[in-house]
């Protein structure tokens, strides 16, 4: 129906030309710009030109109806040729850079005490003017400005009423924050205090108070705030970024561009290798901000303890990352921290000092009592009793109102909670008798209305009240304002401090207020049903207070109950709602004793490796280097918690690994039944932990229709952890499995389901492509995997497709600040298969496990290879990978330790060869099983299909060895002493035991076996070797020595003397 | 009755169901190339001293689209003149009554007649062959017009031209789905035999370009037969002689379950063939095949509802999966790349993924913004305007409190205050912007369930980023409004933020998932089978027969020369590729 019209267009061109350059605008003065008098003569066709603009407007109603043009429409236009001719609005001054918006005037804006207004009115109008303003380069300076003056005018607003005391607190917070720290690990003064009792409150004062003397670089983190996620590297340290360019203007517009590289890689990014991808390029950059400045940095941590019930390990990520910002460089630093009681109690090595808030100061108890218009002469009586305590200053100031009333009978001593209990009934006695039950047993229900009076707290209570009265009941109860809080639409709530103080009284109290408190519990379960089923559910789990049975806790009504109700509740239930909202149950909290089975050992989960072989991962807290299955311990099989269990499950599915070992750690401590649920989720930890000698344990012991019945019950988690092990332990197998259609199509559900959890692009992928299914069946996630495999096998028709892997291989090797050399610039020709092969190792999927392995409980003999190996990074590189640039520095960028090493040996290529080499002549069963698969891996990208008999369609051919060996093997052939070289190759990863040397030499004398006399070339031995079994980082030295009848034996053994040493 | 729509008519409509007249324009008219708006309208009136129906009517009398106005209100249950339409129903009443009560002692419903009125003008269509027309039929999904094959058939079996003249009075050209003629038998009002009587259903199902069915109403058939049950009450909708006269009452006889034909009595004449007839509970109950002497008579539903054929290709025009085009034809704007979208929306729709509450729509370069504020218009045209509001909500740096806009897109309304104890001098900013966006999650979420349809919010990225009070309460509104179960969110952009916890990479994980969550989409790059999605729902929509040797070729040549890195092309192609698949359709039609 498009209307042939030029005219039409060209009108309506020139009013969105009009409507970019306003602020809001009446429509009407649209038209009047794009037709001036044609709008009158022509409506139909004005009508047709406003039509078109609305699409780009939002709509302002109000007495007068006024448009704004939509951001993303206004960036389009003002990208092409907009003339702002007369229009003289503030985008229009952008856009001309005159008046306020010269370059001068918005320096002078940004250096000046401007006032927040006059800011937001430049930032608002750049920002719609866009990039093609002169000043636009301004903006996030303007920003940055706008949010620190914010902030600190809200800071400064809130403390106007003065703050009054705390003097030793505030001098203790200022003296810590005055003397910050230069390196990990990093500490804080820690605030703790119930609610309301001013910890933010002394948070804000210190950060005013050290503004004006020591002008820090502000970080605020309150974990209240959603998208606060320690577990999101990026986005954390994205957010850091953030307030950082607030308070250095300066490198606002660095630190931007930077965040917005950081989260294309994180897009980047799937998989297990998407856990422990860190934006380096951005904390460098923050580190560079911060030093430009010579100030330091305060970062204050608020609401601790909702990071903390996200997770007991969630407060250690924290401080890992406050170590990973002094690592970078983000320092000097300071670290002042509140929450609510026992938030840091997972970290006390982490806590300088505590700051425990019991009351608030007398002070500020006066000012209270003066607001509330408490009689100044009753103030002697009641500040003693309140002793700071805010609920407690509420009831003795309503207590005393009767100047009858004699504290006296108050226990000297007493606790605040006996204290409020008096003071509680005492002012509850003077409540007319006939809403005394309702005041006080009203307090069962969440929120109190005339029918939920009458229909569930009146018959609970044997009362008998009419609507009316029950109306009337209300309103008077609305009147005592100490006890409860009205929403004014005939609603009443108990005020949340006496909620927490007194309900705990009924639940606890006599038999009398117990039986009251069920029967009100079960007719409000009852009443409410379909009314209100959160309301329902609530009450049926207070009811299990009183042993009625926990109900099914649907996870949408779960939702509902949140914050202090939920704390209401006994542990059970709250524990159930937890778990049903998808978040980590008490089990296993810090100072909460749990019932775990001990009395037995988890000696069965290890592998059973071969003689002289231990695993090198705990599998339990306490059962380390256990003994391998024993009918002692088979007999005492013990089932873990159930909330463990599903506590497991839901760390895993939110790939929160570390709470993960926590609550495996602490909750699986007895021998599993094969395939129980408890088994199976024990095994996907162990799997996804890289702790495969115990998964592999457990796997074998699985009886065969486990694979199946975890696919179709939880085809994202089991389902896709029991195939990616089936793809490691009998690849054939499982192709054999794929086979049939039922199971392919479960297999390609798991597979499409799981994507945050399983390998990228690893050997279960491979099975699939190797099914011989068409696309159209085929996962959908495939596309490394192919890449991958066409670089391989040398694909032609799709060459473009190996680009794909070459992509993501250079990006992950820039985030190292790693690259190959140019071709222009004499680097390799990347189009050579053998150099792709290398750069692909980049991409190597058991990098992840890996990582998790040394993440976790690393064994002690890796972490100190891999910390002794990291300032020997760069001669890895001239070893291994000549053509590799930027080796260099990496010792330097490298912060977090063993893990960030083993990320770094991924992103160089050489994931399976140090972990290959390294396993050789040691007892790492878990290292050994992840280097196979790793190994096997590499030499299929390098063109050797090493996973069987079922090649995927295409691969023709079966090389004798992988272009990455034999690109290697050249270069070491022509090496000036390739002796010596190989030699060098051999010893580096200081894989030279005597046992390792043993097995160097049992290799070549297999090899000579296999290959007979044809060994005297180093090609020829390479093949033979590799043909043995012996991994390419190896292989190819030991070719080389081979050839040059070097012979290998162990240590002492021969005349040789173990050249590998 | 073209340019009929007057002011007088219109007026009331607009003041009392504005936003079903601007759902009216935004159907009818392309928003993307030829938009109409309501306000605009009103703006434009304003300037010359009319009203905004006395515009509205002149423009939609001009544009030719005063029926199809008419008809999707009525489609929407809104008759234009109320009072006319009153004494429409009582006719019919009337005539029903007179039909039917003496005869079975039916007396139908008045309120239900009424519906059902208003809902046959809009599914009902005239077929035309040459230009003659030659009988009726009904929409019975978004593109497939149920008729009598006889209705289509020429005599000397030359390709005919068809076209369907739809509940708007526009004639459409209409291709052949399905045909199954009659026995020859029957031109002489015999029987087929009962063993060629599966082969002989005379019946026809014609695809149109347009979905009409989508703009307008369906007959949505049953899953079953009603079973028989002796003599009863039969509507017939039809054109008799071409006319739109209506409705017509009658009886019908299915006393013998599994009869080939069963005969009823209402009126009908040369044109009525084709029109479906119901029960007196407005049940389909098979199609008119014609009279001989004064028997009339009906094909049973019986006969044809177990034809796999038909079946399927219902069902495929029903199910759409994947939104190829914006309005449904090759010559809308193509929509190549957005699988993952669509997938999403439609296992959302389906309530088939109930932890998905929404999708995350993220740039792979973020300096490009191609294709964010696309997805407004894709969420449209693809949602179900009765079952889904879609709010837009803007973000930028001038958009300081984005709880209070949110509310205001919602409710039209500003917020209310915060509530005691969370007032911003009670507690920390934080905690009461949560307390604040909790609040409004709340309101969205009763204001879905009073509305009856889930409620949409689509959030526009911010060019340059929020401020920091905004991006904090942005934060809390998602968090809050992720667990709400009637709204749902499509957030476009905000790359840098961590909006969502649980980020789903796969509909099928979030399938299985029991977080609630977002679905994770990247844009910035189509590949050759996101092309080949295209096509192949375009034929599968078209009824183009073109089979795995076609459309490979065609989406070869789509994309032949043009520049790809690893499989992936740039979107800045995507016009040219949508260029020539579009060309391919138009040869496929013939027109090229």
């Amino acid at each position: 129906m498009k209307r042939a019209a030029g005219d039409l267009d060209a009108l309506v061109a020139a009013a969105r030309s009009f409507a970019a350059v306003q602020d809001s605008f009446a429509p009407e003065a649209a038209l009047a710009a794009a037709m001036g008098p044609r709008a009158g003569q022509e409506p139909v066709v004005a009508a047709r030109v406003l039509s078109a603009l609305r699409q780009d407007c939002t709509v302002e109603a109000g007495k007068t109806e006024r448009w704004l043009m939509r951001p993303a429409a206004r960036r389009k236009i003002l990208a092409g040729d907009v003339s702002v001719g007369e229009a003289e609005t503030p985008v229009a001054n952008a856009l001309a850079g005159r008046g306020a918006f010269a370059l001068e005037e918005l320096d002078r804006m940004l250096a000046g005490e401007t006032a927040p207004e006059e800011l937001e009115a430049a930032a608002v109008a750049l920002d719609r003017a866009g990039p093609s303003a002169p000043g636009f380069d301004r903006l996030d300076r303007l920003r940055g400005a706008l949010n620190t003056r914010r902030a600190q005018a809200r800071t400064d607003a809130h403390l106007a009423g003065g703050f009054f005391g705390r003097e030793a607190e505030l001098a203790r917070l200022a003296e810590w924050i005055a003397a910050p720290q230069s390196g990990p690990p990093m500490r804080t003064i820690h605030v703790s205090g119930l609610p309301g009792i001013g910890k933010s409150f002394l948070l804000e004062r210190v950060v005013q108070m050290t503004r004006l003397s020591l002008d820090p670089i502000l970080v605020t983190l309150d974990f209240d705030r959603a998208g606060l996620n320690v577990l999101e590297a990026h986005g954390f340290f994205e957010e850091i970024s953030r307030q950082l360019g607030d308070a250095v203007p300066d490198a606002s517009a660095q630190l931007r561009a930077l965040r917005l590289k950081s989260a294309e890689r994180r897009a980047a990014e799937t998989g297990t290798t998407a856990r422990y991808s860190v934006p380096r390029d951005l904390l460098d950059a923050m580190a560079g901000a911060v030093k430009g400045t010579g100030r330091h940095v305060l970062v204050v941590l608020d609401t601790l303890e909702v990071l903390r019930s996200r997770g007991e390990t969630q407060v250690m990520t924290l401080f890992d990352r406050m170590d990973s910002l002094a690592e970078y460089g983000v320092a000097p630093l300071a670290i002042i921290s509140a929450g609510r009681g026992d938030a840091l109690d997972p970290v006390p090595e982490r806590v300088e000092d505590r700051i425990r808030l019991e009351g608030i100061e007398d002070s500020a108890a006066r000012l209270l009592l003066s607001a509330r218009g408490v009689p100044e002469r009753l103030w002697p009586r009641i500040l003693p009793l309140a002793r700071g305590n805010p609920l407690l200053l509420t009831l003795a100031a309503k207590a005393f109102e009767d100047t009858a009333y004699d504290a006296g009978d108050i226990p000297a001593g007493a606790s605040e909670e006996t204290i409020g209990g008096y003071l509680y009934r005492a002012i509850l006695s003077r409540v007319p008798e006939r809403l005394r039950r309702i005041a006080n047993e009203g307090l069962i229900l969440r929120a109190i209305d005339a029918e939920a009076l009458t229909g569930a707290v009146a018959p609970a209570l044997g009362l008998t009240l009419t609507a009316e009265e029950a109306r009337s009941a209300l309103t008077e109860l609305a009147t005592h304002h100490w006890l409860v809080e009205s929403d004014g639409a005939g609603k009443v709530r108990h005020r949340q401090d006496v909620r927490r103080a007194f309900l705990p009284l009924l639940y606890d109290g006599t038999t009398e207020t117990r039986r009251a408190a069920e029967a009100i519990n079960l007719r409000a379960a009852e009443w409410y049903g379909m009314r209100d089923p959160a309301s329902a559910l609530y009450h049926r789990l207070q009811a299990t207070r009183f042993g009625h049975p926990m109900p099914g806790v649907p996870a949408e009504l779960a939702r509902e109950i949140t914050g202090p109700i939920l704390d209401e509740l006994p542990a059970p239930a709250r524990d159930a709602v937890l778990q049903a909202q998808g978040r980590r149950s008490g089990f296993a909290r810090a100072g909460a004793p749990e019932d775990v089975p001990k009395d037995v050992g988890l000696g069965e989960l290890p592998l059973p490796a071969p003689p002289g072989e231990t695993t090198d991962v705990q599998v339990v807290g306490d059962g380390a280097g256990a003994p391998l299955a024993d009918t002692e311990g088979r007999a005492k099989r013990a089932q873990p918690d159930e909330r463990a269990v599903r506590d497991l499950e839901l760390m895993l599915e939110k790939g929160d690994l570390r709470e993960a070992g926590h609550v495996f750690s602490a909750g699986f401590g007895g021998a599993l039944e094969a395939a129980s649920p408890g088994a199976l989720v024990a095994l996907c930890y162990l799997w996804l932990a890289g702790r495969w000698a115990a998964a592999f344990d457990l796997f074998r012991g699985l009886p065969r229709s486990a694979i199946e019945r975890a696919l179709e019950e939880s085809p994202h988690l089991r389902g896709r952890v029991l195939l990616e092990m089936q793809a490691e332990a009998a690849f054939g197998k499982l192709l054999t499995m794929l086979a049939d259609v039922r199971i392919f199509d479960l297999a390609r559900r798991s597979h499409d389901a799981s994507q945050r959890t399983g390998m990228v692009g690893g050997a279960l992928d491979f099975a699939f492509l190797a099914a011989s299914q068409t696309d159209a069946v085929l996962p959908r996630r495939l596309e490394l995997a192919r890449s991958l495999l066409a670089s391989a096998y040398g694909a032609t028709d799709g060459a473009g497709d190996a680009d794909y892997a070459l992509g993501a291989a250079r990006s992950l090797r820039q985030d190292f600040g790693l690259f190959h050399e140019p071709l222009e610039g004499g680097g390799p020709d990347e189009r050579r298969p053998a150099v792709q092969a290398g750069m692909l190792q980049a991409l190597n999927p058991y990098g992840a496990p890996l990582h998790a392995m040394v993440s976790g409980a690393p064994e002690g003999r890796i972490a100190a290879f891999l910390e002794g190996l990291r300032p020997r990074l760069p001669e890895a590189a001239a070893l291994f990978t000549p053509d590799l640039r930027g080796t260099e520095t990496l010792p330097d960028r490298l912060r977090a330790g063993p893990p960030d090493v083993v990320a770094a040996l991924t992103a160089m290529g050489l994931c399976a060869d140090w972990s290959s080499a390294h396993v050789i002549g040691r007892s790492l069963a878990d290292l050994r099983l992840i280097a196979t698969s790793a190994e096997r891996w590499r030499r299929t990208v390098a063109g050797m299909w090493s996973y069987g008999a079922g090649c995927p369609e295409g691969w023709t051919g079966q090389p004798s060895e992988d272009r990455m060996s034999a690109a290697r093997l050249d270069r070491l052939v022509i090496a000036p002493d390739p002796v010596a070289a190989a030699r060098r190759q051999l010893a580096f990863w200081q894989g030279a035991s005597d046992r390792a040397a043993g097995r160097f030499a049992r290799w070549v004398a297999a090899a000579r076996a296999r290959g007979d006399a044809r060994i005297g070339r180093p090609g020829e031995a390479l093949t033979a070797l590799l043909g043995v079994g012996a991994p390419g980082v190896v292989a190819v030295p030991l070719a080389v020595l081979t050839a040059h009848g070097v012979f290998l034996q162990a240590k002492g053994r021969g005349p040789d003397g173990g050249a590998a040493n | 009755m073209s340019g009929s729509l007057t002011a007088k008519a219109l007026a009331p409509v607009i003041a009392e169901a504005p936003a079903l007249v601007h759902e009216a324009l935004q159907t009818l008219y392309d928003p993307r190339e030829d938009p109409l708006d309501l306000d605009a309208v009103a703006v434009a009136a304003r300037g010359v001293g009319r009203t905004t129906a006395a515009m509205l009517a002149m423009i939609l009398n001009e544009d030719g689209l005063s029926e199809a106005f008419v008809a999707f209100l009525a489609a929407h249950a809104r008759p234009l003149d109320r009072p006319a339409f009153a004494a429409t129903v009582a006719r019919l009443k009337a005539e029903s009554d007179a039909a039917l009560g003496g005869l079975v002692g039916i007396s139908f419903d008045e309120e239900k007649l009424a519906a059902f009125a208003l809902r046959s003008q809009s599914f009902r269509c005239r077929i035309r062959v040459n230009g003659k027309v030659t009988g009726s039929g009904a929409l019975v999904s978004p593109r497939l017009v149920l008729t009598a094959e006889h209705v289509i058939a020429t005599a000397n079996g030359m390709v005919p031209k068809l076209e369907v003249e739809g509940p708007d009075d526009r004639r459409y050209p209409a291709t052949v789905a399905l045909a199954v003629p009659p026995h020859e038998s029957e031109v002489t009002g015999g029987l087929p035999p009962a063993e060629a009587a599966a082969a002989h259903s005379d019946v026809a199902l014609l695809r149109l370009d347009v979905p009409l069915g989508r703009r307008y109403a369906q007959v949505d058939l049953p899953p079953a037969p009603v079973p028989c049950a002796g003599k009863s009450a039969f509507v017939l909708v039809h054109f008799p002689g071409g006319k739109a006269s209506g409705i017509s009452f009658g009886e019908v006889d299915r006393s013998a379950a599994g009869a080939l034909r069963q005969a009823h009595t209402a009126k009908a004449a040369n044109g009525s063939s084709g029109g479906p007839g119901f029960d007196a509970e407005f049940r389909f109950l098979g199609l008119h095949q014609g009279r001989l002497g004064k028997v009339k008579r009906i094909v049973p539903f019986e006969q044809f509802c177990a034809n796999a054929d038909f079946r399927a290709r219902i069902e495929g025009d029903r199910q759409m999966r994947y939104l190829w085009s914006l309005d449904g034809s090759p010559e809308g704007h193509l929509v190549i790349g957005r699988q993952t979208f669509f997938d999403a929306l439609a296992t959302i729709a389906a309530g088939e993924a109930p932890a998905l509450r929404g999708i995350w729509v993220r740039r792979k370069s973020i300096a490009e913004s191609a294709g964010l504020a696309f997805s407004h218009d894709l969420l449209s045209a693809f949602l179900d305007a009765s079952a889904h509001r879609i709010v837009r909500l803007p973000t930028a740096i001038e958009v300081g409190d984005v709880v209070a806009r949110l509310h205001a897109e919602v409710f039209a309304a500003p917020p209310p205050g915060a509530a005691p104890g969370v007032r911003l001098d009670e507690t920390t900013r934080v905690a009461h912007d949560e307390d604040r966006a909790r609040t409004l999650a709340d309101a969205i979420q009763a204001q879905a369930v009073a509305e009856g349809r889930t409620i949409w919010i689509f959030v526009e990225n911010p060019p340059a980023g929020l401020l920091q009070d905004a991006q904090v309460q942005f934060e809390h509104l998602v968090a809050e409004l992720l667990v709400r179960p009637s709204v749902r969110l499509v957030l476009a952009g905000f790359e840098t933020c961590v909006l969502a916890e649980t980020v789903y990479e796969t509909v099928g994980e979030a399938r299985t998932g029991t977080l609630p969550g977002l679905l994770a989409e990247y844009i910035g790059e189509f590949t050759e089978a996101d092309v080949r999605m295209t096509a192949a729902e375009m034929a599968r929509a078209m009824g183009y027969d073109w089979g795995a040797a076609v459309l490979a070729r065609i989406v070869r040549l789509a994309l032949a020369g043009l520049p790809a890195q690893g499989g992936y092309y740039p979107v800045t192609h995507l016009g040219s590729v949508a260029d020539r698949l579009r060309a391919e359709a138009r040869r496929e039609e013939g027109g090229g």
